[in-house]
């Protein structure tokens, strides 16, 4: 009869590049094997926990939640919760830890430990210490009656050394001795992949570490019967005897809202009900219609129910505080989209505007927290961020962490290098990833990297890098999630430093939040309100018209023609390739179309095969049709295709039977299948609930599969609305303010798929008149000037040009302002006191122009700029004038890209033209005449290149020439066998059909040809995509 | 005396060099006609370049430059098979962080790889391109070699770092019967080395070093340099990018229009080393240049004024010379791998002596003592009358020179102990009978240790690790535990290289009869990632006579007992 086992002593791959096993896979060992409890014990660490948590929950295994940690001064030992408190308590202590060193490691001495663990257990791990030192007696003090002494035995040829010596230390100290595994992986087989972790974390191959690596592969979760081989029975007893002293669950944390956001005399639920009542009054001077007031009364019932009152509270807190500094923001997310959120201003969609129910977001039998995600400007997020740990302060608030796991790029890299590649083949390995399939790498490309694919070397190489994908490597910060705490945060998850100055993270992911069922609220950044914002700004400064989100005129017929000829280029979300060529055959014209275009160009309904259907039926092809009534009500709105996650819920729920609980795991299985797998067990329930409800085979395999399409990318409806409002407000911007939509789109680069160059270009072609940089007339950032006719014209500004310092600008225009214009190149340089790396940048935009000239003036006169001297400072120097050509045209055009990284002269193509039309190449402007399936060679700058993950290998190349834009289909094979140009061209010629579908034109490449001799050095950057 | 300009004047045109120089290679120059030509200014009030008899080259004595450039010399460098390679090869070098191409073959430039760009591009473009590590040691080494072989055209051989030679042949065209027949010979005489070069010929040298950045050409005289220069490019200059970036940016790209700037103004503006430069190329200003001297090489050569078997006159002899080979180390910070000694003989014949090292070095102290055991032992077969003391090619004293003394008689590391043991038995008993062992950080008894040359890994770092038998406490301690010492693993002094397999009577292992287990088990699992996995159960045992043994069950199949080591 095997010995009953409980290992205490585990770490995990949380304990980073030590730990050679998942906590899902300790636990199902674990669980296999029989043992009566586990404990998670990474190194002052519990990020893996929720996970082991999770898996333990369903496989009915006895879950410990603990620490192993090693003392500045002082022994190694392991810490156990045994309730509550105790969690708490080595939250904090871990916090503590963690707080004091830099991010990813932690310092902890005797001293930290001693005001308190008690409702703790702990393990001594005495290590190689038998004789005691001074720590046996410090560590019996500490933790009277609930300490033992880890009898840790690993078949090293000393273990019976150990244990003897070990027992004269229990003796000595009045400890009790407890077995213990040391364990680092949950099976023997991965210790070649805890070898290689050893060598990753010394940075030697593994062939160098030496006895850093482990002797054999004992530190795994071993059988009992081999346990009870190895170790005295009553030791195993004593593992029993210390899990029994252990009642504690994840389960029993709970999670309050602070409490500070209601006044005094309120309820939490009366001050809810009192600023939704403000805010509708807000929303509706003359009164809200019945129907919002029916739905307002509805959704606080439900809250209420719920008590997610100090949610809704803590979001609206957050975003009043942003409103009232002037930062634009806009909620999105399950809970966004009710009417009390657009009364509390947290989300800017009418209800009125679409179908809201409230239930399709929140609902009661669904276990599920609510989830808004609020996006703020991206440049002033930060400030929002402050203003929350102000508010809170870091006991009560942290950003959710974000596990950085191993991807097969940076799996190869280390791999390879702990095997002692080269750093070079480790390089061109990692290029090969891109060709990994999950189990193997195209043998061509290894050949490429000077390898073998059959040699051992590489054998063992893709076997480590298979195991080690998905490792995590650190923790991140998550790029918003806030956790929000009424106790300290610090005794519900440790709390660590992050890489960011001042950024604290907790230990748990947003999943790890999810699972546990705790409330975060997501602070985003996005820089498309900023631009929306600016742009406000611009109009109302230029004008005086106040524009907001609500109040941009809806529904405007202008604005749905223009989308729908696909000019949507810098609106947010459909300014895509992909979705360019949907725009001109969805055809939308109204709200509600955009909320669909937002959401059905994406990789999950694409590879679900909705699309096509979706079109079918819109244009009347197709008859629409439904299996059942309850069903229509589903996907009436959609025209019977489910295209947002809600529905695939909903589906499940009335189609298949499932309970909105089970629903929702269906949802977070959804999201994570890829990753973990597991829709098996769904599938089936699926499948047998739509055939007992009498739906047809058919109807149920054609649901499972575009369930299995949404995978990752799903997109719910309640993020779609609130994005499709902000396509929609920038879109009227575009197409009525287009001057001051380009002026904030320049300002608020990065952003978007397009480089400045193209946004202008593109404005340019709209009619807006864009000026250059110029040191009298441009500011920091491009501006609005007005021209003759009163219309709004762009000046650039400086922040366009390339190697001007801010402070420069800064100065120089501080100086314009008090001193007037300047008079000549040294009275700017002395003036603005600038330096000749600032006036050289100043001489390459040509905006100089105005004091000195053409450019090579200019760069001559920037040449001999003297520092001012004290006496002598504007003592002006007469030397001999050069005799300086003038810039050709093209050589103009290259300095401006080199400099501006755009040109406002003609278009490089437009000076090639003549050299191209001899060719028999023609413009895009000349593309719709050549018609459908002509052979035909374009040519112009290439802008983009984009594969996308979805589109099996193709690439998208964007060109512009002088008259607009080319879209190129590259197949693969076409691709690989012309990579040189594909890959090298700025200037890229090509040979193809024309492929007219509707108003979208492409030409498929057959032959592509780089012309970027003709180019000399232009600086053209194509923005790569995959 | 010599009279270039008439002779150079009769070979050019001769040689079939078309007047207007560029057309050859097809290229559209436009020949600088009289109306481009007159430059403002360079020159303030100075005398346009054009002029024919421009003020300093009028008295100075003519010269004529030839400069052999050696393009492919970062490949030749690295070897001929990497030179002769068919595939795409490239020489990469680091710069700024980044791997960047430094030179491409010829394949690799079909593949439209070229010198800056970064190895990624370059492997994106080629991905079965071979890539070489750029060696500069190597190709100073080249071309200092190729300088010395230059010697035998001009006295004056000029090497300009990294790939190019100047040297001044005014002095040597008669003796080569002409310019023609030496650039013939000094081309042919690369190409039989396996370089590719490219020669050309000038009155100045930094002339005909530009000129060969671009193509070969020969220009004739001072009034002609004109002609050629201005069309150049100004990336023949060498500049620093700053300086060519700048003067690209007021559209100044070739010598000429550099030279039609303000004198003054672009001095100020770009460096007055860059007026000086043209004005040296030129011919304005003298551009005295430095003499190769050849391979500092030693070879001296005493005479012991009479016949002598006598040790004690000879080794006064040989310490002599040895104190002058030390001097010239000293001098030309060089270090020797080998001397060799000749004692010759009066009636004709001599008896060499070669005394080699691990280290080049110049520790006369050392070689001194060395030399004496090996005296004791020569056999001379007549009286000596003279001692001949020459060195193999000498090595430069880069690198570790702190582990070389810098002046005679202070000491360095490689004095001590055990290296001095080591070559005194090597002078005795010859260079293979000693051996070292070094012990390995490693679990597998087997691949713990290995044998080494026991002067390897003596230098630097002290890398004379742990000896195989201090392994017992090196383990523990790096298992990463704790502190005590009290934890020992036993392992034998004697390991059996080939383990030995041992009999099994009724499940128990045998040698002399079935073993006692004493300690064990120790398992070792490990060494996957060399092919060599283990995974054995070791254990220490008892033979019936006492004797102990380190034996093993092996884990895998076919599982069996082994003997591993016998305890002393």
């Amino acid at each position: 009869m095997a010995p009953r086992y409980a290992e205490l002593h585990a770490v995990s791959n949380f304990t980073f590049l030590r730990g050679a096993s998942h906590p899902e896979e300790l636990v199902d060992r674990a669980d296999a094997l029989g043992y009566t409890a586990l404990a998670l014990t990474d190194e002052c660490s519990v990020a893996g926990v929720v996970r082991a948590h999770g898996a333990a929950r369903e496989r009915d295994l006895k879950f410990i939640v603990g620490a192993e940690f090693r003392l500045a001064d002082g022994p190694a030992l392991v810490v156990l919760a045994t309730s509550r408190r105790g969690y708490a308590q080595l939250c904090r202590l871990i916090t503590r830890g963690r707080r004091n060193a830099e991010k990813g490691a932690y310092r902890l001495q005797r001293a930290d430990l001693e005001d308190g663990l008690p409702d703790c257990l702990a393990l001594w791990l005495p290590g190689r210490d038998l004789a005691g030192s001074a720590h046996g007696d410090w560590f019996a003090g500490l933790f009277p009656g609930r300490c033992w002494i880890a009898a840790e035995l690993a078949a090293d040829g000393l273990d019976r050394p150990r244990l003897d010596g070990l027992c004269r230390l229990a003796r000595r100290t009045g400890l009790p001795l407890v077995a213990a595994g040391d364990v680092h992986m949950h099976r023997r087989g991965r210790r070649a992949l805890q070898d290689t972790l050893t060598a990753i974390r010394l940075k030697v191959p593994v062939a160098e570490a030496g006895f850093a690596l482990h002797p054999n592969g004992e530190r795994h979760l071993r059988s009992r019967p081999r346990l009870g081989e190895l170790y005295p029975p009553a030791l195993l007893g004593e593992t029993i005897a210390v899990a029994e002293r252990i009642d504690f669950s994840l389960d029993e944390l709970a999670y309050e809202y602070p409490r500070e956001l209601v006044p005094a005399g309120h309820t939490a639920a009366s001050w809810l009900a009192h600023l939704t009542e403000e805010g509708m009054a807000r929303r509706w001077p003359d009164g809200a219609p019945r129907k919002v007031r029916d739905l307002v009364q509805h959704e606080l019932a439900l809250i209420a129910d719920l008590a997610y009152e100090p949610y809704f509270l803590t979001v609206h807190d957050i975003v009043a505080w942003a409103r009232s500094r002037g930062i634009l923001c806009q909620g999105r997310g399950s809970a966004a989209n009710s009417a009390v959120c657009f009364c509390l201003g947290i989300t800017e969609v009418d209800p009125e505007r679409m179908s809201t129910l409230v239930e399709r977001f929140i609902s009661k039998e669904r276990d599920e927290p609510p989830d808004i995600d609020v996006d703020f400007e991206h440049e002033r997020r930060e400030e929002v961020i402050q203003y929350i740990y102000t508010k809170y302060g870091r006991e009560h608030a942290a950003l959710a962490a974000t596990v950085i796991t191993y991807r097969p790029r940076s799996a190869m890299r280390d791999v390879g290098k702990a095997l002692g590649l080269s750093s070079l083949q480790t390089d061109r390995l990692a290029r090969a990833m891109q060709w990994w399939d999950g189990s193997h790498v195209d043998p061509e490309r290894v050949r490429e990297a000077g390898l073998d694919p059959a040699s051992p070397v590489m054998r063992r190489l893709l076997t480590l890098v298979r195991e080690l994908i998905g490792f995590p490597r650190h923790l991140s910060q998550h790029v918003g999630g806030f956790v929000i705490s009424d106790g300290p945060l610090e005794e519900l998850v440790p709390v660590e430093n992050a890489a960011m100055e001042g950024r604290t993270v907790i230990q748990w992911e947003k999943d790890d939040l999810e699972e546990l069922g705790l409330l975060k609220v997501d602070v985003l950044g996005l820089g498309m309100l900023t631009a929306i914002r600016r742009c406000f700004d611009l109009v109302r400064g230029f004008d005086g018209r106040e524009l907001d989100l609500a109040g941009v005129p809806a529904e405007d017929p202008a604005v749905y023609d223009m989308i729908s000829a696909a000019d949507t280029m810098g609106v947010f979300q459909i300014e895509s390739r992909a979705q360019m060529a949907m725009l001109p055959r969805l055809r939308p014209r109204c709200y509600y179309d955009l909320v669909i275009e937002v959401a059905i160009i994406r990789p999950g309904p694409i590879q679900g095969d909705m699309v096509h259907p979706y079109l079918r039926r819109r244009s009347g092809e197709e008859a629409v049709s439904y299996p059942s009534e309850e069903v229509r009500a589903v996907l009436d709105r959609t025209l019977g295709v489910p295209i947002f996650q809600e529905q695939v819920m909903e589906l499940a729920v009335v189609a298949a039977g499932f309970t909105p609980g089970e629903a929702d795991r269906l949802r977070r299985a959804m999201a994570a299948w890829k990753r973990r797998g597991g829709l098996g067990p769904f599938e089936d329930k699926l499948k047998a609930g739509m055939r007992a409800r009498g739906y047809s085979e058919h109807f149920a395999e054609q649901i499972f599969n575009q369930i299995q399409g949404f995978g990752e990318y799903g997109f719910p409806e309640s993020h779609s609305a609130s994005f499709a409002l902000l396509v929609y407000v920038s879109a009227w911007l575009k197409c009525h303010e287009p001057a001051a939509f380009l002026c904030a789109l320049l300002n608020s680069q990065p952003m978007g798929f397009y480089a400045p160059s193209q946004l202008v270009q593109d404005a340019v072609r709209h009619g807006v008149e864009v000026r250059p940089v110029d040191v009298n007339a441009s500011r920091e950032e491009s501006l609005l000037e007005r021209r003759d006719d009163g219309t709004a014209a762009v000046r650039l500004g400086f922040d366009r040009v390339k190697g001007l310092a801010a402070a420069a600008a800064q100065s120089l225009v501080a100086a314009r302002e008090s001193g007037g214009r300047f008079a000549s190149v040294q009275d700017l340089a002395e003036r603005a006191d600038l330096d000749r790396a600032a006036l050289s940048a100043l001489a390459a935009a040509g905006a100089l122009a105005t004091l000195a000239g053409h450019r090579f003036r200019a760069r001559w006169d920037v040449a001999g700029v003297e520092a001012p001297e004290g006496l002598f400072r504007s003592m002006t120097r007469y030397e001999a004038l050069p005799l300086l050509a003038r810039p050709a045209e093209g050589q103009e055009v290259r300095a401006d890209y080199e400099s501006l990284g755009l040109t406002l002269g003609r278009h490089p193509m437009a000076l090639l033209r003549e050299r191209f039309r001899r060719r028999r190449y023609i413009s895009a402007e000349e593309l719709p005449a050549a018609g459908h399936g002509k052979r035909v060679r374009v040519a112009g700058l290439v802008v983009t290149r984009q594969r996308p993950g979805s589109a099996s290998g193709v690439t998208f190349v964007t060109l512009e020439d002088e008259t607009g834009q080319i879209n190129l289909v590259v197949w693969k094979a076409t691709a690989e066998a012309q990579r040189r140009a594909l890959l090298s061209a700025r200037l890229m010629g090509v040979e193809g059909e024309v492929q007219v579908e509707g108003e979208v034109i492409h030409v498929i490449a057959r032959r592509l040809t780089e012309h970027n001799g003709l180019l000399g050095t232009l600086a053209v950057r194509s923005r790569d995509f995959h | 005396m010599v009279s270039p300009l008439s002779e150079s004047d009769s070979v050019l045109p001769a040689e079939g060099e078309p007047p207007q120089p560029r057309a050859e290679r097809g290229r559209v120059t436009a020949v600088p006609g009289p109306a481009r030509q007159q430059p403002l200014p360079l020159g303030g009030g100075e005398p346009p370049a054009e002029d024919p008899s421009p003020s300093y080259s009028r008295q100075r004595r003519s010269q004529c430059w030839l400069c052999i450039r050696l393009p492919g010399i970062a490949l030749e460098a690295l070897g001929e098979s990497a030179a002769a390679s068919a595939g795409p090869v490239s020489v990469v070098e680091e710069e700024g962080g980044q791997v960047v191409v430094h030179l491409a073959n010829r394949t690799a430039a079909a593949a439209g790889i070229r010198p800056g760009q970064t190895l990624s591009a370059a492997l994106a473009l080629a991905p079965a391109l071979r890539t070489l590590s750029r060696r500069p040691r190597r190709e100073r080494v080249l071309l200092e070699a190729l300088a010395d072989w230059a010697g035998r055209f001009s006295p004056l051989v000029s090497p300009e770092a990294p790939d190019a030679l100047l040297l001044e042949v005014q002095g040597s065209l008669r003796l080569f019967r002409g310019l023609d027949r030496l650039c013939r010979l000094v081309t042919e005489g690369l190409r039989q080395r396996g370089h590719r070069a490219l020669v050309c010929v000038a009155p100045t040298p930094l002339a005909a070093l530009w000129l060969s950045r671009d193509a070969s050409s020969r220009v004739e005289g001072v009034a002609e340099l004109a002609r050629y220069l201005n069309p150049l490019d100004l990336r023949v200059t060498g500049w620093p990018a700053a300086v060519l970036r700048a003067l690209g940016g007021i559209g100044v790209t070739t010598i000429g229009e550099c030279r039609r700037l303000p004198r003054e103004g672009f001095a100020r503006r770009f460096g007055a080393a860059r007026l000086q430069a043209l004005d040296r190329a030129f011919g304005r200003l003298p551009d005295p240049r430095p003499h190769y001297t050849g391979p500092p090489r030693f070879r001296e050569q005493i005479d012991l004024g009479e016949e002598t078997r006598d040790e004690a006159l000879l080794a006064a002899g040989c310490s002599r010379l040895l104190a002058l080979l030390e001097d010239f180390l000293l001098r030309h910070q060089r270090a020797a791998r080998r001397l060799r000694f000749r004692f010759f003989h009066l009636r004709g014949g001599a008896t060499p002596l070669t005394l080699g090292f691990s280290d080049a070095g110049c520790d006369v102290e050392h070689w001194r003592s060395l030399l004496g055991i090996r005296l004791e032992r020569l056999h001379l077969p007549a009286p000596v009358i003279a001692v001949e003391l020459a060195t193999g090619r000498l090595e430069h004293r880069d690198g570790d020179t702190t582990a070389l003394p810098l002046v005679p008689g202070q000491a360095g590391r490689h004095e001590e102990g055990l290296p001095r043991l080591v070559e005194s038995l090597r002078a005795r008993l010859g260079e293979n009978a000693v051996r070292g062992l070094r012990s390995l950080a490693e679990h597998r008894p087997q691949q713990a240790w290995d044998e080494v040359d026991p002067l390897e890994g003596m230098a630097g770092d002290g890398g004379a690790g742990p000896s195989p038998w201090n392994r017992v406490r090196e383990l523990p301690a790096a298992a990463g535990r704790g502190e005590g010492d009290d934890l020992l693993l036993e392992r034998p002094l004697w390991i059996l290289m080939q383990p030995q397999r041992l009999a099994v009577y009724e499940g128990r292992p045998c040698h002399d009869g079935p073993l006692q287990f004493v300690h064990g088990p120790e398992r070792i699992e490990s060494g996957w990632w060399d092919g060599a996995d283990t995974a054995r159960d070791y254990y220490v045992a008892e033979t019936g006579a006492g004797a102990r043994l380190w034996i093993y069950r092996d884990r895998r199949p076919p599982a069996g007992w082994y003997l591993q080591g016998i305890f002393g």
